[in-house]
């Protein structure tokens, strides 16, 4: 029991017990240890182990504190850098696009081009033979004329005649002008390319009326050509519209060729009246 | 350093993580004694992630990295005591970081260890207080605000602390 009246049990119990040796510390002062301007040497004595503890909390970092910097580090590239990177890497893809884009653009300009000078050339007819006949199965450019059929110099002569015809029936406008120029180049000029044609039509073989394999043009069109069954049958069926061709064309092919059919050049006039109605 | 690193400079953000790291570290041996590393490394996840959207200055952010790892830590206490099923209490004394003869190292050398082993006698509210005060570096607001505590509060705690700090020092018989 204490003096109090209150048994010792019941007072009380504390962790630690009040130091009479040890002085009160003015708050100031901890204050400062706190803040780290107090230093071991220049707190009191009390509080210099104090101060000797925390500047010890405050030392220079140990090897083990120092561990786990390189997942930190590879965190912070998952997570901090890789964005940049990644913008980078889009702007390099996207740049790497752009010239791949304008590479395959030109590549592809030079073939469309290379194929339109193919194809103004197939219709001139101006291809070797194997090429001439491909490009007369794909895309219907006149038929290459072996040379051996009617003469290498009759068929080299007809040529262009014969593709300048075709491009008319079938061709585009740049076509068809293609193979006009390439006509008078050959011919020697714009003026000579009617006699020029005529004279190539006239050396024909009889059994090679026009192109034995071209595509016929549609019936009824202007350029519709009847294809020479046979000697005597009529070449051509006027369709009574105006022709197509050149004025200075042949109107056409001479008399006194007897069973040779006329040439598949139109006449500028029908030779035979179209039968119809009335 | 800090806006640097959140552009995205990996030498900056080694600058920043040399530097709090090691108080990081001495602040969670304290307060998750036995998981300071693998809080720390939680911590240092926590922090990279939300590190391009935190706005402050080099004070805040280290608010926030000793707020983040006081959350860890907190977690990883939870779920250490769901997985042991075992109340604090019933921890065997050699489990906890304070050794018997914590006074008696620092009578030896004032080691860090040995100044965190006596700092952890202390009453969890002055022990974390006086960390962050010495070792993080934050002022009494800051710490007011991370411990969600006024500064009044935050400051008595700080110098009992230090008082209790002293009479165990006293009674190892440390007069220097």
């Amino acid at each position: 029991m204490t003096g109090g009246g209150v048994s010792g049990s019941d007072m009380p119990s504390l962790p630690w017990t009040a130091r009479r040796d040890v002085s009160p510390v003015e708050d100031t002062s901890l204050d400062a240890l706190l803040a780290g301007n107090g230093r071991p040497a220049d707190a009191g004595a009390d509080l210099r182990p104090v101060a000797d503890v925390l500047a010890a909390l405050a030392a220079r970092p140990a090897g083990d504190e120092l561990t786990g910097l390189a997942a930190a580090q590879a965190e912070f590239r998952r997570h901090v850098v890789p964005p940049a990177r990644v913008r980078h890497a889009r702007r390099r893809r996207g740049r790497l696009a752009s010239r791949l884009g304008a590479k395959v653009g030109a590549a592809f300009g030079v073939a469309v081009m290379g194929l339109a000078g193919a194809a103004a050339a197939a219709y001139a007819g101006v291809l070797p033979a194997s090429w001439q006949q491909f490009a007369h199965r794909t895309v219907g450019a006149p038929a290459h004329v072996a040379a051996h059929d009617t003469g290498a110099a009759g068929s080299a002569a007809r040529r262009p005649c014969a593709a300048y015809q075709h491009a008319l029936a079938h061709g585009t406008a740049s076509q068809q002008a293609a193979a006009l120029r390439n006509l008078a180049q050959v011919a020697g000029g714009a003026a000579k390319v009617t006699g020029w044609c005529a004279r190539a039509s006239h050396s024909r073989h009889p059994a090679q009326q026009a192109y034995p394999s071209a595509p016929l043009a549609r019936r009824g069109s202007p350029h519709h050509i009847r294809p020479p069954h046979h000697a005597v049958a009529p070449a051509v069926r006027p369709s009574g519209s105006p022709s197509p061709w050149p004025s200075a064309w042949p109107t056409a092919p001479p008399s006194g060729h007897g069973g040779v059919p006329p040439s598949p050049l139109p006449h500028p006039t029908p030779t035979i009246s179209p039968s119809g109605p009335g | 350093m800090l806006a640097t690193a959140q552009r995205g400079s990996e030498a900056a953000f080694t600058r920043l993580w040399l530097d709090a790291n090691p108080a990081l570290v001495r602040y969670l041996r304290v307060i998750a004694p036995g998981a300071a590393d693998d809080v720390a490394a939680d911590t240092w996840v926590n922090v990279v992630r939300g590190l391009r959207r935190f706005r402050g200055d080099e004070a805040a952010w280290r608010a926030w990295l000793f707020t983040t790892a006081r959350r860890r830590a907190i977690d990883a206490s939870r779920r250490q005591s769901r997985r042991r099923e075992e109340p604090l209490h019933e921890v065997p004394a050699e489990a906890l970081p304070v050794t018997a003869d914590a006074a008696d190292e620092a009578m030896e050398r004032l080691a860090t260890r040995s100044a965190l082993a006596l700092l952890a006698r202390l009453p969890r509210l002055q022990a974390e207080v006086i960390l962050l005060r010495v070792v993080a570096g934050l002022d009494t607001d800051a710490v007011a605000r991370l411990l969600g505590r006024n500064p009044g509060a935050v400051r008595v705690a700080s110098h009992r602390g230090l008082r209790r700090l002293a009479e165990i020092l006293a009674e190892a018989g440390v007069t220097l």
